[in-house]
C-alpha cells in the first residue's frame, strides 16, 4: 500500500480546498492508482486547466503544469507526442472540461491519444462561486441561476464514448475504492482514458440547494449509483435518476494516437525512400 | 565550403524551410488561408525529420497542442491568419507567462471578421501587440521578401529560444504567396539557438530563477527535475502567487526586462536609398516591396528618397526610427490598413508624418506613393 | 530586360502551374530573376484564373504584380476580353483560338495577335487536352524566346509526375512547332 505522502509535495500542504470538498479525496485515489500501476514520479506528468480541479497538481510530486481554462487536454497533446515515453494524465472538472473545453475533449477522445482523464465532476463552476455548469443538475439553484437552472445536463461518458474513446468509466468520492481502482485500470488502458468522478461541492452546490452536510451529499451519491452489473437486471422504471458506475467502456479495437502517428512516418519514410527524394 | 542552392519557392514554403532549419520539430495548426501552405508544408515535411505534425480540433489547439509540446522540450510552430490569430491570442498570453519558446506565424489577409480572406492586409500589427489580455511582452518579426520568410522564422525560433518567450512572425498574403528567387544556404552554416539548460541539481532547480540576462533555465523532462509551471503570476519555483504584490511586480517586470536586455539581438532593419534623404519612407511587410521600387524613380526624378524597412515591429524599434527621421524633413508611412504604426512613428520623431493607407484589399503600388511623394 | 506575362483563362486549365514552370526555369536554369504570383479566388475550378509572372535581367523584382504586361496568354474569352486589352504598346499576345473567338476586344491596339489552338494542338500531339498548359509554354517560348526552349522543357520535365515524360515533350514542341509553321507560312 502506497504512502500517499511520497507523492506529495509536502510544502504545498495544506491544500486550498474547502472542508467537505471531494477533491482531497479522489486526489489521494488517484496517488493510490499511480503508485499501484508503478508510475515513475520523474516520467509522469499532470497538467491541469482552471478551476479547482487544476489544483490537483499544486500538491502532487509529478512534471505539473497548470495551464489554460479548458485547454489542459490540448497541452497534453502535445506533450504526450513530444515525449511518448512518458505517462500523462489530465486533472479536470465538469466547467474545465465539458464546458470551455468540451471541443478537445471531444476531439482528443477521437484520436484515442494515450493520456488518462480524470474529470471531478462537482456540477458546478466551484472556484468562481458557483454558477452552473453543463452538468448541473436540471432543475438546481446556482449563482447564475437564481431561480432555477433552466438547462439540461450533458452526460459526459456518452459524449466521449460517442467520440471514441476507448475506456470510459464513471464512479463516486463516496466508491472511492471503485474510483481508485477505475483510474488503475485508466492509466494501464493504451488508449485515450477516460474517468468521471461525481463529487461533491458542499461550499457552492450543496449549500445553495438545501442539500445538507458533506456527509449527507456522499449518503446521495451512495443512493443514486448502480453499478454496471446491478444495472443489468434492473427495469428501465428502476433506473430512473439513477447513475451508472463502473467501467462503460473498454475496448481494444483502436490503436493508440502515437502508434498510428508513427505507422504514417514509416509509409512517409518508405514513399519518399522510394522516391529518392 | 559550404554549398548554397537556389532555388525558386513560395514565402510561406520558404518559411516552412526556415523552421526545419531551425529546428522546428512540432507542428500543431488549423486550416486558413492564407497560411494553409504552411501546415500542408509542415504535415509534408515534418514526419520525414523525425518531428510531429498534428492537425487539431481549432486554432486554440493547436496553439494549445505548440504550448504543451514546447513544455516537453521541443521547438514548434504554429501558423494562421487574422481570424485564426485571434483565437491563438489566449495561448500567446500563455506562452509569455509560463516562459516556453513558440513561434506563432500570422499570414495577415483583409480583415476585420472573415473579411477577404484571400487578399493581403496588415490589418494586425495591432492586434500582434495587444491582441492578448495583460501587460504581456512580445516579438514581433515581419517579412517583405521570400528570402526573409526564411530568415527571420530562423531568427524567431533563436530568438523565441534565447529568450524564452512567443515570437509572432507577422506575414502577409502577398509575401506568403508570392513565389521567387531565394538562395538557401547549406544548413549547417546557419546560426541556431537553443534555450539554456539549468546545471543545478534537481533539488536546487528553481524554474523560474533567471539567469542575469533576466532569462530562466529549462530542464529536461522525465528527469528528476520536476518541476510545477503554471499560468498565474507565480514564484520562481512556479507556484501560484497570485494575491503576492511583491511577487507579481517582479516576475512582470522580469518579462519585460529580458526583451530589453536583448533588444540589439532582436531589432533588425533594412535601409535603401542615397545618404541624403528629403523623404523618409518607412514600411514593413510586402509594402516595403513597393517602397523600394517608388524610391528608385523618386531618385532619379531628383527627388531624394529613401526606405526604412522594419524587419522587427515589436518591440518598437524607435531609435532606429528616430535616427533615419532626424536625417529627413518628412516622413511617410505607406501601410495596408487605416494607419496602425504609423502612430509608433510620430512618438518617434517630431519629423511631419504622413500615412499612405488602403483598406481593399489592394496592395499599394509604387505609384502610389511616388505620387504622394511628390505632393510632399 | 523586364518582361511581365500574364497566363490566363480558366481554373483547371493548369495556368498557375505554368506560371511556376515559366519563373522557376528562369530563376534555376537561366540564372536570372522572376516571380510568380497570381490572383485567388475560393474555387479551386472553373472559375477565372490569371497567373502573373515577371522575369528579369536586370537586378531585383520588388513589386511583384504585372501592371502592363509585354505578353499575354489568353485561355479563354473571358480572360481574353479582361486581360489582353492591358497589354503593352507592341506587346504579344498568345491565343487559344478553340476558346477564343471574338477578339473586337483589341481593336485599335498596337500588339501582335498570335492565334493558335493550343488545346486542340495538345489533344492531337500528346492525346490530351490537359496538356495544354505545357503547349502554351512551348508557344510562348518559341515566339519570345523569354526561355531557351531546352531550358524550358527540362524544367517540366523535372516538375511532372514520373510516366508523364514522353506525353509533355509532345505537348511542348506540339507548341514550338506550332508558332515556327504559323512564321513560315507568313
Amino acid at each position: 500500500m502506497a504512502n500517499v505522502m511520497d507523492y506529495i509535495r509536502q510544502d504545498k500542504l495544506p491544500h486550498i480546498w474547502c472542508a467537505g470538498c471531494g477533491d482531497g479525496t479522489i486526489a489521494g485515489a488517484m496517488i493510490r492508482a499511480i503508485d499501484a500501476c508503478g508510475l515513475d514520479k520523474n516520467n509522469t506528468a499532470l497538467i491541469t486547466g482552471i478551476g479547482c480541479s487544476a489544483r490537483f497538481n499544486n500538491i502532487m510530486d509529478f512534471h505539473t503544469f497548470q495551464t489554460a481554462h479548458g485547454r489542459a487536454l490540448s497541452y497534453a497533446t502535445g506533450f504526450k507526442m513530444m515525449k511518448p515515453e512518458m505517462d500523462v494524465l489530465v486533472a479536470t472538472g465538469d466547467g474545465d472540461g465539458a464546458g470551455i473545453g468540451g471541443n478537445h475533449l471531444i476531439h482528443t477522445a477521437r484520436r484515442n491519444i494515450d493520456i488518462t482523464v480524470v474529470m471531478i465532476n462537482n456540477q458546478i463552476y466551484g472556484m468562481t462561486g458557483g454558477q452552473y455548469s453543463p452538468m448541473t443538475p436540471y432543475p438546481s439553484l446556482a449563482s447564475t441561476a437564481q431561480y432555477s437552472t433552466f438547462e439540461y445536463p450533458f452526460d459526459v461518458c456518452e459524449l466521449v464514448k460517442a467520440s471514441g474513446a476507448t475506456y470510459v468509466a464513471r464512479s463516486t468520492t463516496y466508491h472511492i475504492n471503485l474510483t481508485q481502482k477505475l483510474i488503475e485500470n485508466a492509466i494501464r488502458h493504451k488508449g485515450f482514458s477516460f474517468v468521471e468522478v461525481i463529487s461533491q461541492c458542499p461550499t457552492n452546490f450543496g449549500k445553495r440547494n438545501k442539500m445538507g452536510s458533506p456527509y449527507d451529499m456522499l449518503m446521495m451519491q451512495k443512493e443514486m449509483a448502480v453499478t454496471v452489473q446491478q444495472a443489468q437486471s434492473m427495469s428501465e422504471e428502476e433506473l430512473k435518476g439513477k447513475v451508472l458506475i463502473g467501467e462503460l467502456v473498454n475496448r481494444t479495437d483502436r490503436k493508440p494516437f502515437d502508434e498510428v502517428y508513427y505507422e504514417m512516418v514509416q509509409k512517409a519514410l518508405k514513399k519518399k525512400g522510394a522516391e529518392g527524394r | 565550403m559550404s554549398n548554397s542552392t537556389v532555388r525558386f519557392m513560395q514565402g510561406n514554403e520558404a518559411l516552412v524551410e526556415g523552421a526545419i532549419v531551425a529546428g522546428a520539430r512540432f507542428f500543431a495548426g488549423y486550416p486558413i488561408t492564407p497560411a494553409s501552405e504552411i501546415t500542408e508544408g509542415m504535415s509534408a515535411r515534418l514526419p520525414l525529420v523525425g518531428g510531429v505534425f498534428l492537425q487539431m480540433e481549432d486554432e486554440i489547439a493547436s496553439m494549445g497542442a505548440a504550448i504543451g509540446a514546447s513544455m516537453a522540450g521541443g521547438k514548434c510552430l504554429t501558423a494562421t491568419s487574422g481570424p485564426g490569430f485571434s483565437l491563438k491570442q489566449e495561448g500567446i498570453g500563455i506562452a509569455s507567462m509560463m516562459e516556453i519558446p513558440v513561434v506563432i506565424v500570422d499570414v495577415m489577409r483583409g480583415g476585420p471578421a472573415s473579411g477577404m480572406s484571400t487578399l493581403p492586409s496588415q490589418m494586425d500589427v495591432m492586434q500582434a501587440r495587444w491582441g492578448c489580455h495583460g501587460d504581456h511582452p512580445i516579438i514581433v518579426l515581419s517579412p517583405a521578401t521570400v528570402t526573409e520568410c526564411y530568415e527571420l522564422t530562423i531568427k524567431a525560433f533563436n530568438l523565441s529560444e534565447l529568450i524564452r518567450q512567443p515570437v509572432i512572425l507577422l506575414s502577409d498574403a502577398i509575401v506568403g504567396h508570392l513565389r521567387e528567387r531565394i538562395e538557401l544556404p547549406d544548413p549547417s552554416t546557419v546560426k541556431i539557438i537553443n534555450r539554456k539548460m539549468t546545471d543545478k541539481p534537481p533539488e536546487e532547480y528553481a524554474p523560474f530563477a533567471a539567469g542575469e540576462d533576466a532569462v530562466p533555465f529549462f530542464a529536461e523532462r522525465g528527469t528528476a527535475y520536476r518541476y510545477h509551471m503554471c499560468s498565474n503570476v507565480h514564484t520562481e519555483q512556479g507556484f501560484p502567487a497570485d494575491t503576492n504584490n511583491e511577487v507579481a511586480a517582479k516576475l512582470i517586470t522580469r518579462l519585460h526586462r529580458k526583451l530589453e536586455n536583448y533588444a540589439d539581438e532582436i531589432t533588425c532593419y533594412q535601409f535603401f536609398g542615397p545618404k541624403d534623404y528629403d523623404v523618409l519612407i518607412v514600411s514593413y511587410g510586402c509594402v516595403t516591396r513597393a517602397a523600394k521600387d517608388a524610391e528608385k524613380v523618386l531618385n532619379e526624378e531628383g527627388k531624394a528618397t529613401a526606405v526604412l524597412q522594419l524587419q522587427s515591429l515589436w518591440p518598437f524599434p524607435r531609435a532606429i526610427v528616430a535616427d533615419y527621421a532626424a536625417r529627413a524633413g518628412k516622413v511617410l508611412m505607406p501601410e495596408i490598413n487605416l494607419g496602425q504604426l504609423i502612430d509608433q512613428v510620430r512618438l518617434a520623431t517630431d519629423r511631419p508624418v504622413e500615412g499612405l493607407n488602403r483598406c481593399d484589399g489592394a496592395e499599394i503600388t509604387p505609384r502610389q506613393i511616388i505620387e504622394k511623394v511628390r505632393e510632399m | 530586360m523586364r518582361n511581365e506575362v500574364i497566363l490566363s483563362g480558366f481554373g483547371g486549365q493548369g495556368l498557375i502551374l505554368a506560371g511556376v514552370l515559366l519563373a522557376e526555369a528562369a530563376v534555376v536554369h537561366e540564372g536570372i530573376n522572376a516571380t510568380q504570383d497570381q490572383v485567388y479566388g475560393i474555387a479551386a475550378r472553373g472559375g477565372e484564373c490569371c497567373s502573373e509572372v515577371i522575369v528579369s535581367n536586370e537586378g531585383d523584382i520588388n513589386y511583384a504584380k504585372v501592371t502592363t504586361p509585354d505578353i499575354v496568354l489568353a485561355m479563354s474569352q473571358a480572360a481574353f476580353n479582361k486581360y489582353a486589352p492591358r497589354v503593352k504598346e507592341g506587346g504579344i499576345i498568345i491565343i487559344d483560338t478553340v476558346f477564343v473567338e471574338d477578339t473586337s476586344a483589341l481593336d485599335g491596339h498596337d500588339c501582335e495577335v498570335i492565334p493558335l489552338p493550343i488545346t486542340a494542338i495538345s489533344q492531337e500531339k500528346a492525346g490530351r487536352t490537359m496538356l495544354a498548359n505545357v503547349t502554351a509554354l512551348g508557344a510562348i517560348c518559341e515566339r519570345t524566346k523569354l526561355i531557351q526552349n531546352q531550358n524550358m522543357i527540362d524544367e517540366i520535365l523535372e516538375r511532372v509526375p514520373r510516366g508523364t515524360e514522353e506525353i509533355n515533350r509532345k505537348a511542348f514542341w506540339g507548341g514550338v512547332e506550332a508558332v515556327q509553321a504559323l512564321e513560315t507560312g507568313r
